[in-house]
């Protein structure tokens, strides 16, 4: 069982051999978990990852070019991947989002950063900014802060507009 | 590294169960109803050629054989304008569909035995 090619195994799984997936999984997920690891530091996620990566590919199977190799094409769904759960952990933490300003990325990386920073700001633009960190969406902060949603626009504009003076100055 | 293979493979059998189970199911109902389609059809079919007496036309067939060429085209020809066209055409349509599932099942049969006894050597291991 063990001498045998990638190809051969998945002709045997698109014959219905199932249990032979284990031999892909035994290949290649240390190669896999190691690439994912090497750009996601925590464990939990690496690991989902990588299992999402296997799992996508046995949905592909069938589909899937004998021709081509199996290692490029699952670093191809793992790539993929990662990028759909950068975005989704992007989406979570709205200060990274570059609205109208074209803050770069790496600007105010971490939090003790931004603590240094938000003494420029006024209470308002602080406590704007401090919802939107914590996931709010501008219509939630506008009903919380008793605000209009175009005032809250100005405020939240404004913040970052120093927020980037003080990156590009400090 | 041995608990990130099993969890991928417990995964992926259980999507695989599914998909089994959603094709079998799938697969078995479209076999019932076409079946139950055809059946119903078909009664209806001959109850309204029995009520018609269009069948009768038939006996023809024990004529003798000049007496059958003669009158055989014209038999036809009558049957085909008292049948229920739009029943058969139906009838015609789920028989089709009938055939195709059948052989389809037929044509992946052995590979989904494999699967499936797999996936139960799997689950109760």
């Amino acid at each position: 069982m063990a001498e045998l090619t990638d190809k051969e195994v998945i002709l045997k799984i698109k014959n219905g051999e199932i249990d032979f997936f284990s031999l892909l999984v035994e290949r290649y997920t240390r190669i896999i978990f190691a690439y994912v690891r090497g750009k996601i530091s925590a464990q939990e996620d690496a690991e989902d990852l990588v299992q999402n990566t296997f799992i996508n590919f046995y949905k592909a199977i069938d589909r899937f070019d004998i021709s081509r190799k199996v290692l490029p094409y699952l670093y191809e769904i793992a790539k993929n991947e990662m990028r759909m759960f950068f975005r989704a952990k992007k989406k979570t933490v709205s200060l990274d989002e570059n609205i109208g300003v074209g803050a770069s990325e790496t600007s105010l990386a971490t939090e003790t950063q931004m603590e240094d920073v938000l003494q420029y700001l006024s209470e308002r633009e602080k406590n704007t900014l401090k919802l939107l960190q914590e996931g709010y969406s501008y219509e939630e902060i506008s009903e919380k802060m008793g605000l209009r949603l175009n005032t809250i626009r100005t405020v939240i504009r404004r913040a970052r507009l120093k927020l980037n003076k003080l990156d590009n100055y400090g | 590294m041995d608990n990130l293979q099993k969890k991928i493979l417990k995964k992926v059998y259980k999507y695989e169960t599914l998909k089994t189970l959603g094709y079998l199911l799938t697969r078995a109902l479209a076999v019932i109803l076409l079946f139950l389609g055809m059946i119903f059809l078909l009664q209806a079919i001959i109850q309204y050629y029995l009520a018609s007496q269009t069948l009768d036309l038939l006996q023809l067939f024990t004529e003798d054989f000049d007496t059958i060429r003669q009158y055989f085209w014209d038999t036809l020809y009558i049957i085909y304008i008292e049948s229920p066209k739009f029943r058969l055409t139906i009838l015609g349509i789920i028989i089709f569909l009938f055939l195709i599932l059948i052989l389809t099942i037929v044509k992946n049969f052995v590979k989904i035995k494999r699967k499936v006894s797999l996936l139960i050597k799997f689950w109760i291991k």
